[in-house]
């Protein structure tokens, strides 16, 4: 029973909004211009005169709509990151980016249901509370300003989201061959994924190398989802895990993957007082008031 | 419902506008599919695990070291062959030299769903004489060379192996969405 209730304790303890403010701006952000990126092929991407094999393929829309969804989704997505009607905005975006997502699964990227994920915890959570324009429309109206701290129950959520995606990838490659021999990695680095950075680094790294860092890569899938919970260990596994991610970032074409992990390590995962303090500093820094001479 | 005179902001979910069990139900229903997609996917069996848990996970976990591009070839009434690029319709860059019909899940449903796209695709903009009526799909691969890329036009052709994905298939059985 006490168990239950200091799980409860954890899982909900009240903590300042601003992680989950912030998280919102950067998810939107990146939500926007992915969509922004398909604008230019909606026809191809999401319309009837494209070819799809996703769950809803028959419902494709005429090229008409699909620019229109497209366009809905840019709207939304910048209006998610302003926090602009920010509750609508997130049930818009992730009911029209659903839909997209659900036409077809060619290429289909992980980052897709991620963000999926992510919009919809959010659409829970107090995330128009600060930097908003929601917030800003709120104290303009002299309307009492949304409470400094809430229950942190939806960022545990995203948080156990990002970190089963490392635990659970890293136990797959464990079962692995490819993985434990290296060839995966050497595999990728010359694949059609590889950006220019990678297919040069795959010819140079010799096969020992490979193997090493394969190795690494499951060890480290494997330890961050553990050492992140540990407050002591945060800080050097975040600065690790974002050093991860960039070398990902610059040798794969992984679409957006990076910057939600990076969004997530950098605002999600510390203190969210430490996040607050470091918003309110930066605000602090941006908007002081000039003396004149 | 809560009938305690306990501060309703001290309660688990109850900012967030859930009541009683709704919180914990959709906690267990995640958890729950979460684990279980997890187990099956450890288990070789992608097939048993849910959306959208099972997406994230199979990062660059395969490749056979080649580069693959789809080609259809249709025939017309008179027996000529003509070969359809698929990059005509498919524009939006996927990877190197890749478009997304070389993506396409290599299911023989979905690749003869392809197949008649493109074969429809490419009636639609031709003359009469160059219509085509039966349609087939071929997988070209080329190795994919460490330290540098091949472009499919510049791999040399004694160095591609084809495969035949969809034989022949009459493009008046019609499209189906797969």
């Amino acid at each position: 029973m006490r168990g239950s209730t200091s799980w409860a304790a954890w899982l909900c303890r009240q903590a300042p909004v601003e992680p989950l403010c912030i998280y919102r701006a950067g998810i939107g952000i990146i939500c926007a211009a992915q969509a922004l990126a398909w604008l230019p092929h909606s026809a191809e991407l999401f319309s009837s005169e494209g070819f799809h094999c996703g769950l809803l393929a028959s419902w494709a829309p005429p090229p008409r709509v699909a620019l229109a969804l497209c366009t809905l989704l840019v709207v939304s997505s910048a209006a998610v990151a302003i926090g602009a009607f920010t509750k609508t905005a997130l049930l818009v975006t992730v009911g029209t980016g659903g839909f997209l997502y659900a036409l077809d699964r060619t290429n289909e990227k992980a980052n897709s249901s991620i963000a999926l994920v992510t919009m919809t915890l959010l659409f829970f959570s107090p995330c128009a509370a600060r930097i908003s324009v929601d917030s800003w429309l709120r104290a303009r109206h002299g309307s009492q300003p949304a409470p400094a701290a809430a229950s942190m129950l939806v960022q545990r959520l995203l948080q156990i989201e990002f970190t089963q995606i490392y635990l659970v990838a890293g136990a797959l490659k464990v079962l692995s061959p490819q993985w434990r021999s290296g060839e995966a990695l050497t595999g990728a680095l010359r694949s059609r994924w590889a950006t220019e950075l990678g297919v040069w680094v795959s010819g140079w790294l010799s096969p020992r190398a490979a193997h090493s860092l394969s190795l690494a890569t499951i060890v480290f899938e494997l330890g961050v989802p553990l050492l992140l919970w540990m407050p002591r260990n945060r800080a050097w596994v975040i600065a690790a895990a974002l050093a991860f991610h960039a070398g990902i970032q610059s040798t794969l074409q992984v679409g957006a993957l990076g910057f939600h992990f990076a969004l997530a390590l950098l605002v999600l995962f510390p203190a969210p007082e430490a996040v607050a303090g470091a918003l309110s500093a930066v605000q602090r820094r941006l908007f002081r008031p000039r003396v004149n001479p | 419902m809560t009938t305690s005179a306990e501060p309703d902001r001290q309660r688990p979910g109850s900012q967030l506008g859930f009541r009683g069990a709704a919180l914990p139900i959709a906690a267990a229903v995640a958890g729950l599919t979460l684990a279980w997609s997890a187990a099956a996917c450890m288990a070789g069996r992608w097939d048993l695990s849910v959306w959208p848990w099972n997406r994230a996970w199979y990062m660059f976990s395969y490749s056979d070291n080649y580069l693959h591009k789809i080609l259809a070839v249709g025939e017309t009434d008179r027996g000529g062959q003509i070969e359809i690029d698929p990059a005509r319709w498919f524009r939006y860059p996927v990877a190197f030299d890749t478009c997304r019909a070389d993506e396409v899940p290599r299911q023989y449903p979905v690749l003869r769903a392809l197949a008649l796209h493109l074969a429809r695709r490419h009636n639609e903009e031709s003359p009469p004489d160059s219509q085509v009526v039966r349609v087939s799909l071929v997988d070209v691969s080329w190795p994919a060379e460490a330290g540098r890329r091949v472009r499919f036009a510049d791999s040399p052709p004694s160095r591609r192996r084809t495969w035949k994905l969809v034989d022949r298939v009459s493009c008046s059985e019609g499209e189906r969405k797969p």
